[in-house]
């Protein structure tokens, strides 16, 4: 098994960057409603 | 919900994420194959996320299912929020799902992408839910967005049973099934577990989040009376 903590890494980061733009999204939509 | 306890709730969620991450990068052990003992390498400590990810979708397209089937018997606005608010958590988890799924595939499997049975049907799941999202957008009348998204809501749930039996039905070429044996190991289950409970609480954050967002946009649009919208009935 060839060393793939480079690829954990890489999913974990694009995962969790996903959701807190979610998060982020869901932000900003509020604030622009008021 | 009020603003606090929405506010609770997701500073309660993504503190749940963060332990949750914690947790299979330095507490799980470096995960065994319990069919043969090999260690697995370091990139199947994806799994700790990517299943929890898909089990939680499937649980907010239930919630969606639920309230698509409790609008279309009620027809109160409120359960079309909520059936919004869970389609949408539902499909930013499936993203999780495919963005995970095809990073550890290449580690496991040398390949992204494979067109085999439970891949192809959660894809399915993915356009289905996306065709949900752009449909609420593309209807402004409350009523009938709600009505159409209801009926949409119900058939691409359908979706579920088959990516959960897809293995059982056509077999397994790529993904494998369940492998329940890692559960024995009480580190690994409970790190499994609280990575779920923090995906459920992010689910249920976003979701009300969502829900709240059309509810106030539907306040916004019944304040314009009746009369002025040519009095047009919706059977």
């Amino acid at each position: 098994m060839p060393e793939t903590s480079g690829t954990l890494y890489a999913a974990l980061a694009l995962s969790y960057a996903w959701l807190l733009g979610y998060e982020f999204s869901l932000w900003w939509r509020r604030r622009r409603k008021g | 919900m009020s603003g606090t306890a929405s506010k609770a709730l997701g500073a309660t969620a993504w503190a749940a994420t963060g332990l949750g991450i914690g947790l299979f990068l330095f507490y799980a052990p470096p995960l065994i194959n319990p069919a043969n003992r090999e260690p697995l390498g370091e990139a199947f400590r994806i799994f700790f996320f990517h299943v929890p990810a898909a089990w939680v979708t499937g649980a907010a397209l239930l919630g969606s299912f639920l309230a698509s089937i409790g609008y279309l018997v009620r027809r109160t606005p409120e359960w079309d929020h909520w059936a919004a608010g869970f389609a949408e958590t539902g499909w930013v988890l499936a993203t999780v799902v495919l963005i995970s799924g095809p990073l550890w595939a290449k580690a496991a499997w040398g390949t992204y992408w494979t067109w085999e049975p439970r891949l192809t049907s959660f894809l399915v799941l993915w356009i289905l839910y996306l065709a949900y999202l752009m449909l609420r957008n593309g209807i402004d009348d409350p009523e009938k967005r709600a009505r159409y998204s209801a009926v949409l809501g119900i058939i691409a749930f359908l979706d579920i049973p088959l990516i959960f039996f897809s293995i059982k039905l056509w077999g397994s070429i790529g993904h494998p099934p369940p492998n329940y044996g890692f559960f024995r190991d009480p580190v690994i289950r409970n790190t499994i577990l609280a990575n779920t409970a923090a995906f459920l609480l992010l689910a249920l954050h976003f979701s009300a989040r969502r829900a709240a967002q059309e509810r106030a946009a539907n306040a916004h649009h019944a304040v314009v009376p009746a009369a002025e919208t040519g009095g047009e009935s919706h059977a």
